[in-house]
């Protein structure tokens, strides 16, 4: 803690205004209402808002927050799961959906050169029409930004296969809290590698260390066979085998999901697909790559299931059943909506062999605090979703909530796991960073916070305990009620 | 007034940012149905107050009412129903605006009135007063007006109704009876749609019956009126419902719309014991073409153009369900192309008279529907609706292309040599 934060004068607000020009600058209340949340259950209020038009803009804000020691907040479609868009400490929330030029594809070196702003999901269509993806497909990429996805290092379905964000960035251009712009990686000297990888420390960094304004993404040419099998199972933990037994026998496939009787009954409310809503547990799987070598795969897969306990096992018939397929594992988070109002999601990983064990241990921190929870989980990658739902109304349901969270985490940590493997500490998990990383991890971590961010502008109050941020946070306490949804 | 709970549901994930015509027109969490949603919830728990706070209205009226959120929202969140309840609540603490005044009560609920309205139109234009808007001095000064303008296409008909009997003629034994529903905005600016597709349908044996209807009191309706669009559905109700018919047909979407769902407009009454049961036979004029008439016995010829694009009005593709019944005329027609544009079921900003009282969001959204128009290099946009058209031939008017702008069955009659 080294530096105080400065609130908002009128001065202040006006120069903002010349930076970005008076529509794109806003103190209107329901401008701030409507950017004081994202898509957790944290709530709070930026002094103004800036939405910025070009990285020129970007530059010059930071430099002003900087210059007048104001907490500047970035965000893209506002979808973060654990509070990392929401501007704790006040001050500037700058919105960079404004950024969403596709600048450059190189089909030669598979790369694409993008803004911030861009919306995964649109890219992913730009890049379809040339034959191309970018792997990394968090479930909300049809809201969530590039941007987002860095910061928050987004997985996905396709992770276990293509690996995760951090694997597919090339370089970053930066704005630092100076107001500079730097170039990382292969934006700064080419494809060829030189020096230390500076990129990597940005995947992840919640927006606290920088402004990542453009990035250079790896594209991946579109696989052109599919093979997608849907596994019923009438007990959780089996599914969990199955997934640790495909994994064992060697075979990688593109997704591993695991979805439960919940999830289920709730998605087939939604979009009628014919989902068994008996079931207690389905694993859906998804091959890819060329025609042929995928048939010996899927033969090998189903007998698996089968010696797992599945009972019974169907393939997608047509891209379009399969599209529907993922469609419904995607909207999973919010069809929640259809059970209960709040929801809280976590998104805790452990090795592969311990997911069957984890899964049911879920099941039974449900029924110790008696709430609900809904089960999903990328499981091919160890990473588990369980959604804690609960009346908005019912504060005690709530509180219950949070303990059954608290055990999670424990006993993810305990497995040898993770407290989230891709949603991002936020403000949800700050707290159990002492329990993640041990004193000289996190005095690592302040130390390049206080590297990047000395006057700690970027972001405060994420990721980092207390004791690491580089501004003091909020006297009155920071996981306070008035921060939530209304209880 | 809204259901808290049912509103509380949206649990924000962010899924409409990628549908919600507002929103990709400006990226501003402002103006997306999570936003709308969150707003209105805030004004239930007491943050807000319906008889004050005139910018939560105006963020209330914002939305389109496009239904596109409704379909892709993984909890199914009734967004447009959220709207409309909340713009119920406002209306009854502050009253009606100027607008809901003058247009809806003033004009729209009077049909003699919306007559006068079509003459004054033509008046204006062909007197040449149009022409000194486009002076180079006044331009600038008056470009809201040249956007007002822009709408009014060039050569108006006369309304429908004046060239239409109570029943059309000449149909001797008919294989089928349909009441016609002349809708405000297909009476006024598309009558050439309406008399091709009378022509069309008698020449199919179909007998027309054309009742001298009120507005369906979708306006209203969607303006929080409920009173008044009550009245008008109660009006209607036995013109339509009351009568003999196969099915009550209309070239409007949003009509269509509207009286298939006369239920929740009606509520509790004697005309809604009468229209219940019939609500079904309410259809638009596409699928009645495709699904129960044989227009294969008919001989179409090329027309004058070759390829076309389809718009579908939000009204048609998720107020009805309508998606092939368009498509499939227009492949029918021999050597035409049917090109789909980008978006084609996203709403075109026109949202009824959304046009004119939000001109600058409805520009933005029409730009970039123009933009998917122009793409598919289409000779001819053609789409189910009036409103739609109108929104669509002001765009294209004021992004200077000519691409014609016109109804599947107006082409079809044309392709079947019918002339209007």
């Amino acid at each position: 803690m080294t530096s105080t934060h400065s609130h908002l004068s009128p001065e202040g607000i006006s120069e903002l205004s010349k930076i970005v020009g008076q529509a794109y600058c806003r103190t209107g209340r329901l401008d701030l209402e409507l950017y004081s949340y994202d898509s957790s259950p944290f709530i709070h209020f930026p002094e103004v808002l800036v939405l910025p038009g070009t990285v020129e803009e970007v530059a010059a804000i930071t430099a002003l927050c900087h210059r007048r020691h104001w907490p500047l907040t970035a965000r893209g479609a506002g979808t973060s799961l654990s509070g990392g868009a929401v501007s704790y400490l006040g001050g500037v929330a700058m919105s960079l959906t404004r950024l969403d030029r596709i600048l450059e594809i190189d089909p030669i070196e598979e790369t694409v050169l993008v803004e911030a702003g861009v919306v995964n999901l649109a890219l992913q269509n730009v890049l379809a029409r040339q034959g191309f993806m970018f792997p990394p497909d968090p479930a909300s990429q049809k809201a969530s930004t590039i941007g987002g996805n860095i910061a928050e290092n987004a997985g996905g379905i396709k992770g276990v296969k293509y690996g995760i964000t951090k694997h597919h960035v090339l370089g970053l251009e930066l704005i630092l809290d100076d107001g500079s712009t730097v170039k990382t990686g292969a934006l700064a000297q080419g494809l060829d590698a030189v020096g230390p990888d500076l990129t990597g420390i940005f995947m992840a960094s919640e927006g606290t260390l920088a402004m990542v304004v453009r990035a250079l993404l790896k594209i991946t040419p579109l696989p052109n066979s599919f093979r997608t099998v849907s596994a019923v199972f009438d007990d959780l933990e089996r599914s969990g085998k199955a997934v640790s037994a495909i994994i064992a026998a060697g075979i990688i496939p593109t997704a591993l999901e695991i979805m439960d009787h919940r999830l289920i009954v709730a998605l087939e409310d939604y979009l009628h697909l014919g989902f068994p809503t008996d079931a207690e547990a389905m694993l859906l799987i998804e091959l890819d790559g060329l025609g042929p070598e995928l048939d010996g795969q899927y033969e090998r897969i189903l007998t698996l299931c089968r010696e797992a306990g599945a009972v019974s096992l169907a393939q997608a018939a047509t891209p379009e059943e399969r599209d529907k397929i993922w469609l419904a594992r995607r909207s999973g988070n919010g069809a929640m909506g259809r059970i209960k109002q709040g929801c809280i999601v976590q998104d805790v990983t452990v090795p592969v062999v311990k997911l069957p064990s984890m899964l049911s241990l879920v099941q039974k921190v449900a029924k110790k605090y008696d709430v609900i929870i809904v089960q999903m989980a990328h499981a091919g990658d160890g990473n588990l979703h369980p959604h804690l739902l609960y009346d908005l109304k019912n504060e005690e349901e709530y509180k219950r909530c949070l303990k059954a969270s608290a055990e999670i985490f424990r006993e993810a940590l305990a497995a040898g796991g993770a407290i989230t493997g891709e949603h991002g500490i936020g403000l949800e998990k700050v707290e159990f960073m002492n329990d993640q990383f041990n004193e000289a991890e996190l005095d690592f971590m302040g130390a390049v916070k206080r590297a990047m961010d000395p006057d700690g502008i970027f972001n405060p109050g994420k990721l980092l305990p207390e004791r690491w941020q580089t501004w003091s946070t909020k006297s009155d306490s920071s996981h306070s009620s008035d921060g939530l949804e209304t209880l | 007034m809204n259901d808290y709970n049912e509103i509380s549901r949206c649990n924000r994930c962010g899924f409409c940012q990628s549908v919600c015509p507002t929103y990709l027109a400006t990226r501003d969490e402002t103006q997306v149905a999570r936003g709308r949603i969150f707003l209105t919830r805030m004004l239930l728990e007491g943050r807000y107050d319906f008889t004050k706070d005139e910018d939560v209205l105006e963020k209330v009226n914002d939305c389109l009412l496009c239904q596109a959120c409704v379909v892709n929202c993984p909890a199914t969140v009734r967004t447009d129903d959220i709207m409309l309840a909340a713009r119920r609540d406002f209306m009854e603490a502050r009253g009606l605006s100027l607008f809901q005044k003058l247009v809806y009560r003033g004009v729209l609920s009077h049909r003699e009135r919306l007559d006068r309205t079509s003459f004054l139109m033509r008046l204006y234009e062909k007197s040449g007063a149009r022409n000194i808007l486009y002076g180079k001095t006044l331009r600038r000064a008056l470009d809201r007006l040249v956007y007002f303008d822009s709408f009014l296409p060039s050569g108006l008909n006369k309304p429908a109704r004046t060239r239409l009997n109570e029943k059309m003629p000449a149909v001797n034994q008919p294989k089928m009876k349909v009441v016609y529903f002349l809708g405000c905005a297909s009476n006024v600016f598309t009558s050439e749609t309406v008399w091709s597709a009378v022509a069309f349908l008698n020449k199919l044996d179909v007998e027309v019956l054309i009742p001298k209807v009120s507005c369906c009191g979708e306006p209203h309706h969607t303006g929080g009126d409920e009173g008044e669009a009550r009245r008008l559905a109660k009006k209607n109700v036995p013109l339509i419902f009351g009568v003999e018919a196969d099915f009550i047909v209309t070239d409007c979407s949003t009509c269509a719309s509207a009286l298939r769902h006369y239920d929740k407009i009606l509520g509790d009454c004697a005309e809604a014991a009468i229209a219940k049961p019939k609500l079904s036979k309410v259809i638009d004029l596409a699928t009645l073409v495709t699904e129960h008439l044989k227009p294969s016995s008919i001989d179409l010829k090329p027309l004058d153009i070759k390829t076309v694009t389809y718009h579908d009005p939000c009204h048609g593709i998720r107020g009805l369900g309508v998606k092939a019944a368009p498509r499939e005329i227009l492949k029918s027609i021999p050597g035409l192309e049917l090109k789909e544009m980008e978006g084609a079921d996203s709403c075109c900003g026109g949202a009824g008279s959304y046009c004119f009282t939000h001109p600058t969001m409805s520009g933005l959204i029409s730009t970039g529907k123009v933009n998917n128009i122009a793409a598919t290099k289409a000779e001819a946009v053609v789409t189910s609706c009036p409103a739609c058209s109108l929104q669509l031939g002001a765009g294209l008017r004021r992004a200077g292309l000519d691409t014609q702008v016109a109804h599947p069955v107006a082409l079809l009659a044309k392709s079947a040599g019918l002339k209007v």
